[in-house]
């Protein structure tokens, strides 16, 4: 299996979920459309970053939330203020996904051939 | 230059966006990452009292109200450059850094709670929807049902008239053509809703579904409702329901403590949550595979 970004080794961990069946996730985006570089993990944006309490396994996952209402309070934030909720559908091939800090929060790792742009539609 | 360093990340996606810090002499302060100027990642920073920022870790507090109402007013920006271990340099910015635009919206609460006195209220209804009141009856008398409705404690009609010894529909004709003694606080009809809710809830009243119209009769109602029918059996009926409503205050009252307490382990048990949150986010990374850094 191939993932979006070059991970670590051991990266997704054991306990990450593999996604097998229809499951739909909501991520902040910039773009109305979204584009694919709003799927960018924090080490694809800040390659010489230190991220103290990110692991540098999480830093190569995207945030999402399970619930859209966690997405609506993230963009109270200043940072995501002009953003965007967007509804994925992840399906059976869409990588590994796994419940990290928040409730609702998930670090989500995408497979290089799961077609996450026609998955993805703005709600909001 | 005042310089702070990262103790805990109190929101996160896609890296920290909301996180403790402290000074060199332990003061606490408060940053959340705000849009990155020219590719740099920026932060504002504030200074808050403890006891404020513990409210916003247990959900009771709101983050923009936690830094616009802070008893120190100054406000600092710090360019985090990647890495949240290295100490943060405070730059002082006008208040508060120039436009509210760079402030969260209203709203943002850390865990989404009900208010304290939203769980209180409801606690209150759900406790004391019935209460059967225990005082010593009269002779034959039955016992006494008092229900909480529109936030006052109240007896059904058809309870009503059998302590006083009428027909429902009597009690009822008699509170009609007195209209003008019984005003919305003394008795008032129950709407579709509260009737089946009640059906619902209370399993001695499930026929009461049945009924098109039920009407509610407060203390005071009860009372005035005597003095019309101004029976002997009326007469000496109030007073046992006067007796059976100001025991029912006594322990309302203490039922009160015992919901204030409760709230109260509440509260805590939220701040340990909190803190066990805290602590697994500062585990998180030991756990995940770490390769790379």
């Amino acid at each position: 299996m191939s993932y979006r970004e070059p991970l670590p080794e051991g990266c997704p961990p054991a306990e990450a979920e593999e996604v097998n069946a229809e499951r739909v996730v909501y991520r902040l985006v910039r773009g109305h459309p979204p584009g694919l570089d709003d799927f960018r993990s924090q080490r694809a944006e800040r390659p010489q970053g230190v991220f103290r309490g990110v692991s540098e396994c999480l830093a190569r996952g995207l945030s999402v939330h399970s619930q859209r209402a966690d997405s609506e309070k993230t963009r109270k934030l200043p940072r995501f203020k002009n953003s965007f909720v967007c509804r994925l559908r992840l399906a059976n091939g869409a990588g590994r996904i796994q419940p990290t800090f928040q409730p609702s929060h998930h670090t989500w790792w995408p497979l290089a051939s799961f077609d996450i742009l026609g998955h993805s539609e703005v709600v909001t | 230059m005042k310089t702070i360093r990262h103790t805990s990340t109190l929101y996160y996606y896609d890296g920290p966006q909301v996180f403790e810090a402290r000074d060199a002499i332990g003061g606490h302060y408060l940053a959340v990452m705000i849009e990155p100027e020219a590719g740099r990642e920026r932060c504002l920073v504030a200074g808050v009292e403890p006891e404020r920022l513990r409210q916003f870790r247990t959900g009771a507090l709101d983050l923009r109200t936690l830094l616009l109402e802070r008893g120190e007013p100054e406000w600092y920006l710090a360019l985090p450059n990647g890495d949240l271990n290295a100490p943060l340099a405070l730059q002082p910015q006008a208040t508060p850094l120039a436009s509210f635009a760079h402030l969260p919206d209203p709203g943002f609460l850390l865990h989404d709670r009900p208010a304290l006195a939203e769980t209180l209220r409801e606690a209150r209804a759900r406790n004391n929807l019935v209460m059967e009141v225990a005082v010593e009856p009269p002779e034959a008398a039955p016992k006494l049902r008092i229900l909480t409705l529109r936030d006052q404690r109240v007896l059904l009609d058809a309870d009503l008239a059998r302590l006083y010894g009428v027909e429902t529909r009597s009690l009822n004709q008699a509170v009609k053509r007195n209209a003008d003694r019984f005003p919305p606080e003394f008795a008032f009809p129950l709407t579709r809703k509260e009737i089946l809710g009640i059906s619902q809830t209370v399993t001695s009243l499930a026929q009461l579904k049945f009924y098109k119209r039920v009407q509610a009769f407060t203390e005071h109602g009860s009372l005035q409702a005597a003095n019309i029918l101004n029976t002997p059996s009326a007469v000496r009926m109030s007073l046992y329901i006067l007796r059976a409503f100001m025991k029912m205050r006594g322990e309302l009252a203490e039922n009160v403590t015992i919901l204030k307490r409760l709230a109260e382990i509440d509260r805590q048990l939220l701040e340990h949550d909190t803190d066990l949150r805290a602590l697994w986010m500062e585990l998180q990374p030991l756990l995940v595979p770490n390769c790379n850094q």
